[in-house]
């Protein structure tokens, strides 16, 4: 016979001392058992896995009288744990215990249990001071990260332990600094927000009254931050940026993007991923009028590679006039770098071109990078490429290759950041709308850096930029 | 023996017996967030080559679309690893590339410029 038809409630009836003396039918079958409790104690009835519900039970059944005990534990019938709410209520002489499984997504004390959980990660690792205060501004619960903000110390200027904050009226403990916040809390203000500054430090008080239908205010939630440490944070910040912008500036200033070469039209576009970038490029003219083309792209991205960067134009000004051909010189470049970084580990690419006098004859080397790619009337001509990475071992040699090209009109240097970046759907741009891109410019006059960036732009779309982009296009001006 | 493997939602890393071959397979893209796991991974794999005494191991790329320089430099590191090892237990590796990845072809070949005889690139 159940008493809550439909309702998955089970009931036990107990004595006064609150040993069991029945087990109705609606519990043995939620249960699937329990005739064998009759006798026993209700405390036995509790999970060992849950000693915080066993305490709870008890210190609520010592001061049972005409309440209503309701409890969310976990209990243990005929060997397996069961999350139940327990209402205990007394009827006459005897005493009633309610016995609800609730360790369903729809049962509400299933939602209580979890919502508890939930409430306490959040209390536990947040970076605000909370508190949570009675109608009578009493600290009912707070977390660690409150009571260090805080620093409460007596009138005697005695620290108090965490511990003496529970059931403390707040209000009564502030400093005369906070005096605006106690006159918050006293008043009952519903919502505030306050600005406290006490020795040298600035905190923040939020304050929101939790009400409940009917009841009314139940508690009010104060949260509690130090702006001094965001602000000290925001200063670090601030330097941090100012000392890119003048990285920036630097690397600026190493790539000069504005070069000048007689007959030649130099376009150079540079696109770091951040404020710096790995990527370097320079264009000098030779006492022979050889006008050499360096191109390198450091790993990694972001200050490192810029400093990578600064070394590796550092020892390629050395040696860059010193009359050897592409290939001599990237293995003199990477001689130089091994013997005095190796242990920095500047692994880099690069490509050196050299455009002879009369503009005919392109020679040129390349280590781990992207080969030239020379245009003939509109049609695109992929040079050769070819050996090891810089900066890792030394003793490198370089392949070369030369050639005489009377009647190019445009030969591009560029950085794997161009062919390499991505749309939405994890395509790559590629050769060949790089080369379209490169065609279309050529056809129509415009400026080629130009027209290809704009074209990535929109292949990219709102892609974040992965790579440091650069990119050299030359072309011989017509007399 | 436990050989190491590596899965995450761009990039895995693979290493197989078939037929007292071992072959370590790289799938997906090797971007910056592959860097950290390889960086311990392909020591741990070298150390398991030289415990087993491999002459050699295939390096699978066919399906790898896309590994940046930083991982690259990891690779450098480990034929640099190799060639410290003493000679008679030195191993191959023999990288099978994807010949429309351009990438592949450009990397791999400076790869192999460092160490012709330890590094073999297919095709």
């Amino acid at each position: 016979m159940t008493r809550f038809p439909g309702l998955p409630i089970g009931q036990l009836t107990l004595d006064a001392q609150f040993r069991i003396t029945a087990v109705d039918e609606a519990f043995i079958v939620l249960f699937e058992g329990g005739a064998e409790l009759v006798g026993q104690s209700l405390d036995d009835l509790i999970s060992e896995r849950d000693r915080r519900g066993a305490v709870a039970l008890s210190n609520r059944l010592n001061s049972f009288r005409d309440d209503i005990i309701d409890l969310a534990l976990v209990i243990n019938v005929a060997g397996i744990d069961t999350y139940v709410r327990l209402r205990i209520v007394r009827q006459g002489e005897e005493v009633i215990a309610y016995v609800e499984p609730s360790d369903s997504d729809n049962s509400l004390t299933y939602e209580l249990a979890l919502a508890r959980q939930r409430w306490s990660a959040l209390l536990q690792r947040s970076d605000e001071g909370i508190v949570l205060l009675s109608p009578t501004g009493r600290i009912l619960q707070h977390n660690m990260r409150f009571f260090e903000l805080m620093q409460f110390s007596t009138r005697h200027g005695i620290t108090l332990a965490e511990s003496a904050l529970e059931g403390r009226q707040l209000a009564t403990m502030l400093p005369r600094a906070f005096q605006t916040l106690a006159d918050a809390l006293t008043h009952g203000e519903d919502e505030f927000l306050l600005r406290l500054e006490i020795d040298g430090r600035t905190l923040e008080a939020e304050g929101r009254t939790l009400r409940l239908p009917l009841r009314g205010r139940i508690e009010t939630l104060l949260l509690m931050r130090d702006l001094s440490e965001q602000k000290q944070i925001a200063d670090r910040d601030a330097v941090i940026q100012k000392d890119l912008e003048q990285a920036a500036k630097f690397q600026t200033a190493l790539l000069d993007q504005r070069i000048r070469m007689p007959g030649l039209g130099i376009d150079i576009a540079y696109r770091p991923l951040h404020r710096v970038g790995g990527d370097l490029f320079d264009v000098t003219r030779m006492s022979d009028g050889t006008v050499r083309l360096f191109i390198a792209d450091a790993t990694g991205h972001g200050v490192t590679a810029a400093l990578s960067t600064m070394l590796i134009k550092s020892e390629y000004d050395a040696i860059k006039l010193d009359g050897e051909g592409p290939g001599a010189t990237l293995t003199a470049l990477n001689d130089r770098i091994t013997r005095s970084y190796l242990k920095l580990a500047v692994m880099f690419t690069a490509a050196i071109v050299d455009i002879s006098p009369d503009r005919r004859t392109i020679r040129h080397a390349c280590g781990g990078h992207p080969g030239p790619v020379l245009w003939h009337d509109s049609t695109p001509i992929e040079l050769a490429e070819g050996g090891p990475f810089l900066g890792a071992i030394s003793k490198q040699v370089y392949p070369e290759w030369s050639a005489s090209h009377p009647q190019w009109s445009s030969l591009l240097l560029l950085t794997d950041g161009v062919t390499e970046a991505r749309d939405p759907e994890g395509q790559q741009f590629g050769e060949q709308r790089l080369y379209a891109s490169v065609e279309e410019a050529l056809q129509r006059g415009k400026k080629v850096t130009a027209n290809v960036l704009a074209h990535l732009d929109a292949f990219t779309a709102s892609q974040h930029q992965s790579d440091d982009i650069t990119l050299l296009v030359v072309q011989p001006e017509l007399s | 023996m436990t050989l190491p493997q590596y899965r995450d939602r761009d990039f895995s890393l693979e290493v197989v017996e078939d037929g007292g071959t071992l072959t370590s397979k790289f799938v997906g893209n090797a971007d910056m967030a592959a860097t950290g796991p390889l960086s311990e991974l392909l020591p741990q794999l070298h150390d398991k080559l030289i415990e087993r005494g491999a002459r050699e191991l295939a390096v699978d790329f066919q399906q790898l679309e896309f590994m940046n320089s930083a991982c690259l430099k990891l690779f450098v590191n480990w034929i640099v690893q190799i060639q410290e090892t003493p000679a008679d237990q030195q191993y191959k590796l023999m990288f099978r590339s994807n010949p429309e990845l351009r990438w592949q072809r450009r990397s791999l070949q400076a790869l192999a410029c460092f160490a012709s005889d330890l590094v073999l690139v297919d095709p």
